[in-house]
């Protein structure tokens, strides 16, 4: 719950919502679990989760690449 | 689920004395109340906590903590001790319940202590041996405590109870209220903020993200110089941007020395402001103190002399106090001078008369001869009464011309005795007589004496009493230094205040210029940053161009949501305090004022106490500081989006605050907590027939209150023989 809550609190910034395309609905329902529909939700989602599991920001980094297909 | 204590029970625990079920207090979710007079039992029951989360127990003769292992022969019941031979042993100790929704734990911390000598308080004469703590568990389902061996699992299950970092706002006693949370130290609401709330996570996403945002950054430069032939504008850009993020950096390192330096500014300014205000109190108490002993000495002069005076009015002719009473004396005295003169008189005349009869009386005694037949004897020398001879020149011959010669010698009288007191009784007289018409007017005299001695006294006591206070109250203003530095400290602290105020304005513009910088070197590196975008070669892959740009936006992003939350968190907590508030003082007549949250320059957290005009209220009773504090922390919790999940457990939280604040107490807390075990000793009165005051007999027929125990100890029994008696009234 607190980690969708910070995920959709970061994601509701206006210019955000514009450049990525995410709707005033889509923001309600966005959940830091997989699949993801859009890339942005899926890199914040891996820094929420990753960053409770005690990842530090290199191996996040790591995983965030992988999601790039940059890994 | 929320932790509930479902029972606490004792075994020869302090007065606690007996096994534990025959101390046991059975409590449910929602608010419970202990209520016990002084010396009844409310700081043991809450050393048993103490006992349970750290091992220590708090005195309360030096209000120290020491380790249970040291302080054991203390914490023993001394019935129990009595009870136990040389060589006997005694087990002490303390049973706590609790349950989180599916599971319930049986927690035992004991110790056993054998006798080895006579003396029965001295820690000598005791061997103490610390049991194992015993952890048991169960769930609802099956309740069959199974014992838990793992030490760390058994302090995981102690630490669920009460969490190690909310036991602050959690469990604690009435002063330590005052200390949760500091008002002059803006890090201690922020603190708290963040020990409750999830704005922390944040702060850690942001980091990140910043991080990831670098790293994606010179990967992209990576790619570029892998990938393009060289290109000096795109260079050139980048260089640009490095220099400009240098600068950046610089500038932010800047702003941080900068808001460090402002809130070290203000926190000075706030801890000298208590001070430079104590000191302009303490100076003007000053002066009302000298004045008030200069009235008090001239009239304390007054009282002297007049307690002097008052001697003179004994004996002074126009007061006569020394002549009271003896109103009849003065006929007394006449009858009696009168008696003493006649008497006196009948003696003389009798003795004189018996010893020389010739010097008072002028006639012949009885058997005597005649004048005439005198004369022949005298001239016949011849006695014819006793017909002897009596020559010239003999006795016979001169007695016989005694008697013929008296009356010419009747004027020779002699003194009856020397010392007559006739001067000794007429001084006396003399002396009296401007006694003698002051009689009537004594009893008046002396009443107005007194009337004036009561109001001089009044006066002095007064002035005394006045002064008194007044020295309290200088005395209770605390200020750094001593008391012999006070006045050289007065003018350093309004210095050093005046300096601390200086350094905020000076501080405070330098971050608006920094902010300014940094806005403006943000800007430039954003338009740098575009230029080298569109400079970059196409052939890059699609992922690091992506990877970097997002990273860019989520690190925008989550900073303007770090600044968002907090906002919204301080308003809430705002929101929250103030309702909480409202709720603490709502019996009280006295009106409070307003919590007001705000952020300061340096990004922390201010709060002010206001009226509805936005004016700060100062001098506000210890009553509503402790519930303005309490309100605060109380808005923590609740503002926390999460439910609290821990009981409140509060050893005279509002001690001599009054009704008032009592029961908004008792009314608010469950709104926050969703048990509470709350300690108080004002709901009791010894006098009252049910032992409860007026607010006790109503929390008792209260909803929100789930269980009230009443505690007594026999007071008039001798120590050895005092134990606790627990009452459940409801």
């Amino acid at each position: 719950m607190e980690r969708n809550n910070i995920l959709r609190e970061i994601l509701s910034d206006p210019n955000l919502m514009q450049k990525y395309n995410i709707t005033e609905s889509e923001l309600k329902e966005l959940t830091t679990s997989a699949p993801y529909n859009k890339k942005i939700v899926e890199v914040l989602s891996i820094i929420i989760n990753e960053n409770d599991n005690h990842l530090n920001s290199s191996m996040i980094y790591k995983k965030i690449k992988k999601a790039h297909n940059i890994g | 689920m929320a932790s509930i204590i479902n029972s606490i029970s004792f075994k020869n625990f302090f007065n606690y004395y007996g096994d534990y079920d025959t101390t046991k207090y059975d409590f449910e979710e929602g608010v419970n109340i202990v209520v016990a007079d002084n010396g009844a039992g409310k700081s043991k029951f809450f050393n048993a906590f103490l006992w349970l989360f750290y091992d220590t127990v708090l005195n309360s003769d030096d209000k120290k903590t020491y380790p249970v292992k040291d302080f054991a022969v203390k914490i023993i019941s001394d019935k129990a001790k009595n009870e136990t031979s040389i060589g006997e042993s005694i087990e002490t100790g303390i049973k706590i319940e609790y349950s989180t929704g599916r599971y319930k734990f049986q927690i035992i911390k004991s110790f056993v202590a054998t006798r080895i000598a006579e003396k029965l308080s001295d820690f000598d004469s005791w061997q103490i041996t610390l049991n194992d703590v015993e952890v048991d568990k169960t769930d609802h389902v099956l309740p069959k405590y199974k014992p838990i061996y793992d030490v760390e699992e058994k302090y995981r299950v102690i630490n669920q109870l009460i969490l190690p970092t909310l036991r602050q706002y959690s469990f604690f006693q009435g002063e330590e209220v005052d200390k949760m949370i500091d008002f002059t130290k803006k890090s201690s609401i922020e603190d708290a903020v963040k020990t409750l709330t999830n704005i922390s996570k944040y702060e850690d996403i942001a980091k990140i993200v910043q991080d990831i945002s670098s790293k994606a950054y010179n990967d992209l430069n990576k790619q570029t110089k892998s990938t393009s032939d060289h290109n000096d504008r795109l260079e050139k850009a980048i260089e640009l941007k490095k220099s400009l993020e240098d600068q950046l950096s610089q500038e932010i390192e800047k702003l941080n020395i900068q808001k460090e330096l402002y809130e070290t500014a203000e926190q000075e300014k706030n801890d000298l402001e208590q001070n430079f205000a104590n000191a302009e109190k303490r100076k003007e108490l000053d002066d009302k103190i000298s004045q008030k002993s200069k009235v008090l000495r001239g009239v304390k002069e007054d009282y002297d002399n007049f307690l002097e005076g008052i001697n003179s009015r004994f004996f002074d002719g126009g007061f006569s106090w020394i002549s009271l009473g003896f109103e009849q004396s003065v006929i007394d005295f006449k009858n009696k001078i009168k008696d003493f003169r006649q008497k006196r008189y009948e003696k003389r005349a009798l003795l004189n008369a018996t010893e020389n009869p010739n010097d008072y009386f002028t006639i012949l005694p009885s058997d005597s001869p005649d004048a005439v037949t005198l004369q022949q004897m005298i001239e016949s020398e011849h006695c014819h009464v006793c017909n002897r001879p009596a020559k010239k020149g003999s006795d016979a011959h001169n007695y016989f011309l005694k008697l013929k010669n008296r009356p010419n010698e009747a004027n020779t009288k002699k003194d009856f005795v020397k010392n007559d007191l006739e001067d000794f009784f007429g001084n006396l007289q003399i002396n009296a007589s401007p006694f003698l018409n002051k009689f009537e007017a004594i009893p008046q005299s002396v009443m107005r004496t007194r009337e004036k001695e009561l109001e001089l006294k009044k006066r002095l006591d007064k002035l005394n009493s006045e002064l008194k206070a007044l020295k309290t109250r200088r005395k209770d203003i605390l200020i750094a230094g001593t008391e012999s530095e006070v006045v050289d400290n007065t003018s350093n602290i309004i210095n050093q205040y005046k300096g601390s105020i200086r350094r905020i304005e000076q501080a405070s513009s330098r971050i608006e210029r920094l902010q300014g910088n940094i806005s403006e070197l943000k800007t430039k590196i954003s338009n740098t940053d575009k230029e080298i975008t569109n400079l970059r070669p196409k052939d890059i892959p699609e992922g690091f161009t992506i990877n970097y740009e997002m990273s860019q936006d989520l690190v925008e992003a989550t900073n303007k949501a770090q600044a968002r939350v907090f906002d919204e968190m301080v308003s809430l907590l705002e929101n929250h305090a103030n309702n909480h508030f409202k709720g603490l003082i709502k019996y009280n007549d006295i009106k409070g004022g307003v919590l007001n949250f705000e952020k300061t320059p340096s990004g922390g957290i201010s709060l002010d106490y206001i009226d509805e005009l936005g004016n700060e209220v100062s001098g506000a009773s210890e009553g509503f500081q402790r519930m303005k504090k309490f309100a605060v922390v109380m808005a923590i919790i609740s503002a926390n989006t999460s439910q609290y999940n821990y009981p409140l457990l509060a050893d005279a939280p509002l001690s001599a605050f009054g009704k008032a604040f009592n029961k908004g107490f008792f009314e608010a807390i469950p709104d926050v907590f969703p048990q509470s075990i709350i300690l108080v000793k004002d709901l009791y009165d010894k006098d009252l027939d049910g032992k409860l005051t007026d607010l006790g007999q109503a929390l008792l027929k209260s909803d929100t209150i789930k269980t009230l125990y009443l505690n007594e100890v026999d007071e008039e029994l001798p120590q050895i023989e005092r134990t606790t008696k627990i009452e459940r009234r409801k």
